[in-house]
């Protein structure tokens, strides 16, 4: 279990991470690059997170890539990807991690869900 | 002149015990109601709305998706939220969102009426100006670099429209539901306007590329083609004839997207599965507008389709463009067919 968000970070073309409270904190963050600015607890993702009204699965599809956003125990997980990543990966790992998501409540124990076994 | 204020409440003992108690302020503005968000929401595209006072707590579309539709594309109508289960937590997420004002039920009509008042007359807060040419006066604002909202209505129609600065800088117009570029060339075609300032600017999206400058000139360029050399009143009146054919023609290339996508989808996906329901509905728009957003922080590039799990079992896929098209189905319905039919179709229409 503990590999699962390596997993889903190491699929083809996936860009990026990020976990948000129900609240709109930005409880976590990893990405495969540098961004231009980087996201940040503040008030915008309060107001996303209830414009989302409670979805169980939203997906987002732009010009030049996608944006995958789970609804866990312990806030909204988005995926942020490009065109070449296949999304029902993306499903398939969300299902096998929500299981590790539920309980989890403190910050630093997302980083154990990066380590291996 | 007398405003109208949007109320928006679903319970219609409220509504009636506000017009009741703010009916002495009836020189002042008149009440335009709505039983829910979807009903403001349309109720906004279609009357002359200067301040809008909603429940938080309604079906369907909420206060704060009513809030968000607003930010988005009326960005010069204040929002008042009122509520029932008011929390901190409420008031902090309805501040964030763009509310200017918040005011827990039950409250004294007067109450409201004051808030309402304030709101009203900081929009010529800065002064108003009769009988002027925009042009000249709005150079002045780029040139001293002032945050402001103007609103301007043309001597000639009685359109009005709106015009928003942030240091100088246009960010976006608004003539009804008609917002950036196409607004501002609109407004920059008046000849006399009226205008009153409001000393801020609530605007958060640059909806305008082009300096002010070049915006000015395309305008000019724009009104000539269209009054030809002389500008004729007939000609002035074929300019009126045709944008009621733009409008006809308009609704008949909606009907005739919906048409080619059902085609499509039977098409693609066979009769097996069938959808619930394909219709143009806005009331997702304020969240589709930040999802554009995200999009952009993200350089993902423009917005081409979204599809959110509904609950119980349904499915919603979204067509964001002049108007959203909403597509229902079942949980079953076979998505990644959906998805990648629906941007087929996108791609082909940008085509």
């Amino acid at each position: 279990m503990g590999n699962n968000f390596e997993e889903l970070f190491s699929l083809n073309d996936v860009k990026g991470l990020m976990l948000v409270s129900f609240d709109g904190q930005l409880l976590f963050k990893k990405f495969a690059g540098t961004l231009p600015q980087e996201p940040k607890s503040d008030d915008s993702w309060a107001l996303f997170i209830h414009s989302l009204r409670g979805a169980a699965e939203t997906e987002v599809f732009y010009e030049k890539g996608r944006i995958y956003i789970r609804k866990t125990e312990s806030g909204y997980l988005f995926v942020i990807t490009g065109v070449a990543t296949p999304m029902a990966l993306v499903r398939l790992n969300c299902d096998m991690l929500a299981p590790a998501m539920k309980k989890i409540v403190k910050r630093d124990r997302f980083k154990n869900l990066f380590r291996r076994n | 002149m007398r405003k109208n204020v949007l109320l928006a409440d679903d319970e219609h003992a409220v509504i009636h015990s506000l017009e009741q108690g703010l009916a002495e302020y009836k020189d002042v503005f008149s009440i335009v109601s709505a039983t829910d968000g979807e009903e403001a929401i349309k109720k906004l595209a279609r009357e002359d709305i200067s301040l809008v006072v909603t429940d938080l707590k309604m079906p369907q579309t909420d206060g704060f998706g009513v809030l968000a539709h607003i930010m988005e594309f009326y960005p010069d109508i204040p929002v008042i939220v009122m509520t029932g289960y008011s929390t901190t937590e409420m008031e902090r997420l309805a501040s964030q969102g763009g509310a200017v004002g918040y005011i827990p039920k039950p409250f004294k009509p007067n109450t409201l009426a004051g808030l309402i008042m304030s709101w009203l007359g900081r929009q010529a807060e800065g002064g108003t100006l009769h009988n002027v040419s925009s042009g000249m006066f709005l150079q002045l604002i780029e040139m001293e670099q002032k945050t402001c909202t103007i609103r301007l209505v043309d001597k000639d129609s009685g359109t009005k429209g709106v015009l928003f600065f942030r240091d100088g800088e246009l960010l976006n117009a608004r003539v009804n539901s008609t917002q950036g570029e196409k607004a501002a060339y609109k407004i920059f075609s008046w000849e006399e306007v009226s205008l009153s300032i409001q000393n801020s600017c609530r605007c958060r999206n640059k909806k305008i590329e082009g300096e002010l400058q070049a915006i000015l000139l395309e305008a000019m360029r724009l009104k000539d083609e269209r009054e030809g050399p002389l500008g004729t009143p007939e000609q002035k009146n074929s300019v009126v004839a045709a944008s009621e054919m733009d409008e006809k023609a308009r609704e008949q290339k909606k009907a005739a997207v919906m048409v080619r996508i059902k085609k499509r989808l039977t098409d693609k996906i066979g009769s097996r599965y069938q959808v619930d329901e394909i219709c143009y509905d806005n009331s997702r728009d304020g969240l589709l507008g930040q999802m554009s957003r995200m999009g952009k922080f993200f350089s993902c590039g423009t917005l081409q389709v979204v599809y959110m799990d509904a609950g119980t079992s349904k499915g919603v896929f979204l067509l964001p463009g002049e108007q959203t098209l909403t597509i229902a189905v079942d949980s079953q319905f076979p998505r990644d067919r959906m998805i990648e039919t629906l941007l087929e179709e996108h791609t082909d229409n940008d085509g």
